[in-house]
């Protein structure tokens, strides 16, 4: 039996048993109480209603956490201890003196380790399958839960203790094992982030938004530990994944190993290049870190480049430190092994800076581009990528030439500066070219001014319209009824429509109105209220899952998929179409309701209130005329705001005398005779 | 049979062996002497197989021994800080070992408990450091080895603890053909226990002695003369070291006591006295003569 002789042995696996059994029996305990002992302590629960609800947290990791605890700390303190002999000069003698190869010690003491992570949860798993079984448990939780449970608990387990043993085969302090183990669990993403926070600043034209959000698939692939944390379930290829990292670290850990020097034991790290690799890499991320922390204080390039220097000055004679065990660390030989690692990084800042790969000046011609996202919202742009993608070559040369005014722009910038105020904004660029490259820039807290010209006919036009209101796409024959909400003050109107002819019109006239509606008059402050067209449920639908994002019908106490329309008073062929039908007054408060109207002016935000509340007083304006009504219900909006001064407030006031609703007329929409009355 | 060729081995910035080469042979017990920090130490692991040779070789029976786990069970290693898997008790360690070597010896372990007397479930890292030594030894006689490593064995033994040891080493050279390497800082305890020694200085061997042929060969002699010292004296003479005081001269010569006895007589002395050196002696003067002060090499 070759294989047995050369990889596994007999005496060092016994050996490892005798002396660490209670450990496997301290973890089955542990997973007792966290999980068949749950169930068991619930079991009055399940009795009653709800069926799902009382094994939450059980068996799915979203209960408080303990498991996720048990997967980071328990496979970490078993690779400490079986691996322990490594890392004391003592102990690495007498093993290493012992008639067996490395190899057979690494793989005999990992068995080991597997063994004592897996015998305890498939225990457990058979305990909580055999509770099932006698308390007939089967409609709360299957086989299959329990194998997915059992499978994700081994499979992490082995991660974790395998990156453990890993790191193990490096260092040379049982201390630093261990607490290279969580940095390195939690690593690549950290540096990711870090180093995508720095290129924003130092690149014009770079997100971080795009490397970041949206990325947990990326982010739980490159830091084991941050998947752990927010663990509930996992799927089958990403336990294989991981299997597949075991094996890597396993066979890597082998290698290091069998070149490991046990004369270096007791030195933090016993590879020399990779003490390199140690001390670089704490540079290197202490100065990102100072980086990101200037430009989060609003520090010019100065203070970044001060924390530059300082941090990675910092970094670098710490880690040598530790690595020296001394703090007599200064001296030539790592002043300039130091000055090695400065002058790198200032040729890679001034290679950035200087735009070496011409990245800040990048710009697809058009007619390598198959289509491009353009958005000031990244998250709009984010969630459907494929709906929002401009084809209109118009379009496209349009936001081609914006985007190529804020590169031209750059020189009138300083480094990073961003502005404030109500033309700062953002804009996002995504290019997807015909070689099916993407090309992705994200411009924020810039000046959008220069730019709005072309935003607003980008935004009018109708590719555009047709990505962002659904009513121009909506199939006519899935719609069931369409309802007209306006809430004021003291009076709420909502009507209905469910005849299907009416039903047509009226969505017509909706989508006429949005298609010929221009870019300022769909974000316009006069509103109505809003119209909502409801679906028709989709037979294939799952009814139990109420989503948020569906509308509720009060009448029909039903959830409905929706699409909302915005009721802008500038919807003229709308408010005929009602008048016409008669459904005018059920739908919005109209002039008749109103008996006289109330004006008076604030200096701010704050005095409006006040005002509001005492509206007859002072020099205010009483409107009893029905047509100067008609004229200040279509200008009002429902709210005033910071910027207005000063602020006209409106109130409406019925026959009785009572305050039905109140606004403010926004300046550009003051009515002639209000504005003429208050500049006398 | 165990060779030693051009050894080299670094620890970062320190060259901690550079070149040594040595040469044992099969059931002799060979001394290693050297201060500390001489290197001893490492070039014992590295002749245990625990560190990798830099450059040059380590054979034993003709093989390489790092990595070599059939070598490895017959060679054995004892450090000078012993390790012990916390709490095991002697039999514990024993079981442990016996799953480890094949050549493990039950009997030998049973018989050797009555040479050593101590409890075999006694903690065994309660019992004292020299205890602690004598059951590694103990552990290490049961596994019949065909060579032993000891670093500092007698270190921390009392005299009779000492020579219970040493009579056990030397008696399992005779009937099994053991081979032993044995280092100190202290030459009075290899004396009567090696018969090669070599001494360790600064990462190389400066000298490699047959102990029999040492103390036969080295003679000190006291002598006065009549006449003034006659040049002649010197011809056929193999002289370390020559001192003069008042009218009497020390030399210390090479060569077998008869042959100087007939060579100053020739000379007509007024007084002459040969004695055989003690070991101390012979390395004081041989390591004078290869230029290093005996002082820093062996601590008395």
């Amino acid at each position: 039996m070759p294989l047995k002789t050369s990889l596994l042995n007999k005496g060092i696996i016994k050996n490892d048993i005798k002396r660490l059994y209670w450990f496997p029996i301290l973890y089955t305990i542990a997973l007792f109480f966290a999980v068949p002992l749950q169930i068991i302590l619930r079991l009055n629960q399940f009795k009653e209603t709800v069926p799902y609800k009382h094994i939450y947290g059980i068996l799915d990791f979203t209960g408080g956490g303990v498991q996720h605890a048990f997967i980071l700390i328990v496979p970490v303190l078993l690779a400490l201890l079986l691996f322990n002999y490594l890392q004391t000069k003592k102990s690495s003698d007498m093993l290493h003196s012992l008639p067996i190869k490395r190899n057979t010690l690494f793989t005999s003491h990992t068995l080991v380790g597997f063994l004592f992570l897996t015998v305890p949860v498939i225990a457990n798993g058979f305990i909580t399958w055999i509770v099932q079984i006698i308390n007939n448990l089967h409609s709360f939780y299957s086989l299959e839960d329990i194998l997915l449970w059992a499978a994700i608990t081994i499979v992490m387990n082995m991660v974790i203790f395998m990156i453990t043993v890993f790191v193990g085969t490096v260092t040379g302090l049982t201390l630093v094992q261990g607490v290279l183990t969580y940095i390195m669990l939690f690593l690549p993403m950290g540096l990711l982030f870090l180093v995508v926070y720095n290129m924003q600043s130092l690149m014009y034209g770079f997100s971080w938004r795009f490397s970041l959000v949206y990325q947990d698939d990326l982010l739980m692939i490159l830091s084991p530990f941050y998947r752990i944390i927010g663990l509930y379930s996992m799927e089958a290829k990403n336990l294989i994944g991981y299997l597949v990292l075991v094996l890597v670290l396993f066979i890597g850990g082998m290698y290091l190993y069998q070149k490991r020097r046990l004369e270096n034991n007791m030195q933090p790290i016993v590879f020399k290049n990779l003490s390199y690799l140690f001390k670089y890499g704490v540079a290197f991320s202490f100065m990102l870190t100072a980086g990101m922390y200037f430009q989060e204080v609003g520090g010019g390039i100065a203070w970044i480049l001060f924390g530059y220097a300082i941090a990675s000055f910092l970094g670098y004679f710490i880690a040598e430190g530790i690595l020296q065990k001394s703090f007599r660390i200064i001296n030539r030989k790592t002043l300039t092994s130091y000055s090695i690692y400065m002058g790198t990084v200032i040729l890679l800042l001034v290679g950035i800076s200087l735009d070496f790969t011409g990245y800040e000046k990048r710009l697809p011609s058009s007619d390598e581009i198959k289509g491009v996202c353009f958005a000031t919202n990244y998250y709009s742009y984010r969630h459907q990528e494929d709906k929002y993608l401009y084809k209109d070559p118009k379009n496209i040369q349009l936001i081609s030439n914006a985007h190529k005014e804020i590169i031209g722009n750059r020189k009138n910038m300083k480094f990073s500066e961003k502005v404030y105020g109500e033309n700062s904004g953002n804009l996002y660029f995504v290019y997807q070219l015909k070689n099916g490259k993407k090309i992705t820039r994200g411009y924020e807290g810039i000046d959008l001014s220069p730019y709005m010209d072309n935003i607003k006919e980008i935004n009018s036009s109708i590719e555009y319209k047709k990505m962002h209101y659904d009513v121009l796409n909506v199939d006519l024959s899935k719609i069931e009824k369409i309802t007209f909400e306006s809430h004021h003050d003291n009076i709420s109107k909502d009507l209905v429509i469910y005849d299907s002819d009416e039903i047509e019109e009226l969505t017509k006239l909706l989508q006429d109105e949005i298609i010929s509606s221009n870019y300022d008059e769909l974000r316009d402050s006069r509103v109505w209220g809003v119209v909502d067209l409801l679906l028709k449920p989709e037979p294939d639908e799952n009814t139990n899952i109420i989503e948020a994002t569906k509308k509720y019908d009060k009448y029909t106490k039903e959830f409905y998929e929706s699409i909302a329309v915005t009721w802008y008073k500038s919807f003229d062929s709308i408010d005929e179409w009602l008048m016409e039908k008669g459904y005018l007054e059920e739908a919005r408060l109209v002039k008749d309701e109103v008996e006289f109207i109330m004006v008076n002016v604030a200096d701010s935000y704050e005095e409006a209130d006040k005002i509001l509340a005492s509206m007859g007083e002072g020099r205010s304006l009483k409107i009893t005329d029905k047509e100067k009504i008609e004229i200040s219900l279509k200008n009002y909006a429902n709210h005033w705001r910071y910027e207005d001064s000063p602020i006209y407030v409106v109130a409406f006031y019925n026959e009785a005398g009572d305050r039905i609703d109140y606004g403010s007329f926004y300046q550009q929409h003051v009515p002639q005779f209000i504005k003429e009355y208050f500049e006398d | 049979m165990i060779e030693v060729k051009n050894l080299t081995k670094d620890f970062d910035d320190i060259k901690a062996l550079k070149g040594v080469d040595l040469s044992v042979k099969e059931g002799s017990i060979y001394g290693l002497l050297g201060s500390n920090g001489a290197g001893k130490t490492t070039l014992l692991k590295t002749l245990a197989g625990i560190y990798k040779e830099d450059s040059g070789e380590v054979r034993i029976f003709g093989e390489r021994i790092f990595e070599n786990p059939t070598l490895k069970n017959r060679v054995l290693f004892i450090p000078d800080n012993i390790y012990y898997f916390a709490g095991y008790t002697i039999n514990d360690m024993a079981e442990f070992y016996k799953s480890i070597y094949s050549t493990w010896n039950q009997e030998r372990y049973m018989a050797l408990q009555k040479v050593f007397n101590l409890d075999t479930n006694k903690k065994i890292i309660k019992l004292s450091k020299g205890m602690q030594r004598q059951v590694a030894i103990w552990l290490c006689l049961s596994t019949m080895p065909k060579v032993m490593i000891l670093d500092e064995p007698l270190d921390g033994l009392d005299s009779v603890m000492r020579q219970k040891v040493k009579n056990l080493l030397i008696q399992d050279v005779a009937n099994h053909q053991l081979t032993i390497i044995v280092s100190s800082h202290n030459l009075r305890e290899l004396e009567d226990l090696c018969d090669h020694i070599g001494i360790l200085h600064e990462g190389s061997i400066v000298l490699e002695k047959d102990m029999d042929d040492m103390k036969r060969d080295i003679h000190k002699i006291q002598v006065s003369f009549k006449n003034p010292l006659s040049k002649e004296i010197y011809d056929n003479l193999s002289l370390l070291y020559k001192e003069q005081r008042g009218s009497v001269y020390i030399f210390i010569a090479r060569g077998e006591r008869k042959d100087l006895v007939n060579h100053f007589t020739e000379f007509e002395p007024l007084l002459l006295d040969i004695l055989p050196l003690t070991l101390e002696e012979i390395f004081t003067y041989e390591m004078g003569d290869v230029g290093y002060a005996i002082e820093n090499i062996i601590i008395k």
